[in-house]
């Protein structure tokens, strides 16, 4: 006779999908750099929050609908003086893959850092652009 | 020495939750590191968003260190997928009264905050050189 999974197995599964909805609601995540994506008519753009690295100590690469941003923030104290007596700001060595909802043109993505922000243009390839259709 | 920045970051005023910082929008806690040495203590803030011009720090007469910023990249748009809220920064620190509140030093570059706060020359160790 068919019975229905543990149900506590169940309840976990609950937990697990209201934690990762709190965690992308919430501002502050597990994950570094945290990103925000936006599906423009045009273009995706992908914010990477990322303060402290210069453009030199970022990589960023496209591959099969995949956006990767990696790096190493470093925070450049003299441990040799000082002591950490408080530390929120993530430190070492990152890597974050977004999945690009869309179809895009490689060859036209552009990347901005400023302030601490990186944004990420993805002009959508011609197929991905919305279609206006006129009535004759 | 150490039991000192105990009760330091006992006093510590944190502000978590959103605060209205003068009406441009809500304003959100920035992470911070904080070091000490013997001279100095250093602050590290990640403000990612804000211009150099438009940070404000602060320290009242109860030795509150205050830091405020105007972040100036605020998206119009609503995100498609969401990890971060945008917003302004605010956060405060208690400091102990060795610290000398006129000689902070600020550096701003890539979105990052350093202060250094130097201690008061006579809150500093006397270093003794052993003669022969």
């Amino acid at each position: 006779m068919f019975m229905y999974g543990n149900p506590l197995a169940e309840l976990e599964r609950m937990q697990r999908e209201m934690d990762s909805l709190f965690t992308h609601l919430g501002r502050k995540t597990h994950r570094f750099p945290p990103v925000n994506l936006y599906d423009k008519e045009e273009d995706i753009i992908a914010e990477f929050i990322i303060p402290g690295l210069t453009k030199e100590e970022i990589f960023i690469s496209v591959e099969n609908g995949t956006l990767q941003v990696k790096g190493e923030r470093k925070n450049g104290i003299d441990t040799e003086k000082y002591e950490q007596i408080r530390e929120e700001r993530n430190a070492g060595t990152f890597s974050r893959t977004v999945e690009i909802p869309v179809a895009i043109d490689v060859n036209k993505v552009g990347a901005e850092l400023k302030n601490g922000i990186l944004t990420i243009t993805m002009p959508k390839a011609e197929e991905a652009k919305p279609k206006q259709i006129s009535i004759n | 020495m150490s039991k000192d920045i105990v009760k330091k970051e006992q006093q510590e005023v944190v502000h978590s939750g959103a605060e209205n910082l003068n009406d441009e929008g809500t304003a959100y806690s920035p992470n911070a590191d904080v070091y000490l040495s013997e001279e100095d203590a250093l602050f590290v803030f990640d403000l990612p968003g804000v211009e150099k011009g438009d940070v404000n720090i602060q320290v009242d007469e109860e030795n509150t260190l205050t830091i405020r910023a105007k972040n100036s990249h605020l998206s119009p748009d609503v995100p498609s997928m969401k990890e971060y809220t945008e917003g302004n920064y605010y956060r405060a620190f208690k400091l102990g009264t060795e610290f000398d509140k006129n000689k902070i030093e600020a550096v701003m570059e890539n979105g990052v905050l350093r202060l250094t706060v130097p201690k008061k020359e006579e809150a500093k160790p006397h270093k003794i050189e052993i003669n022969a």
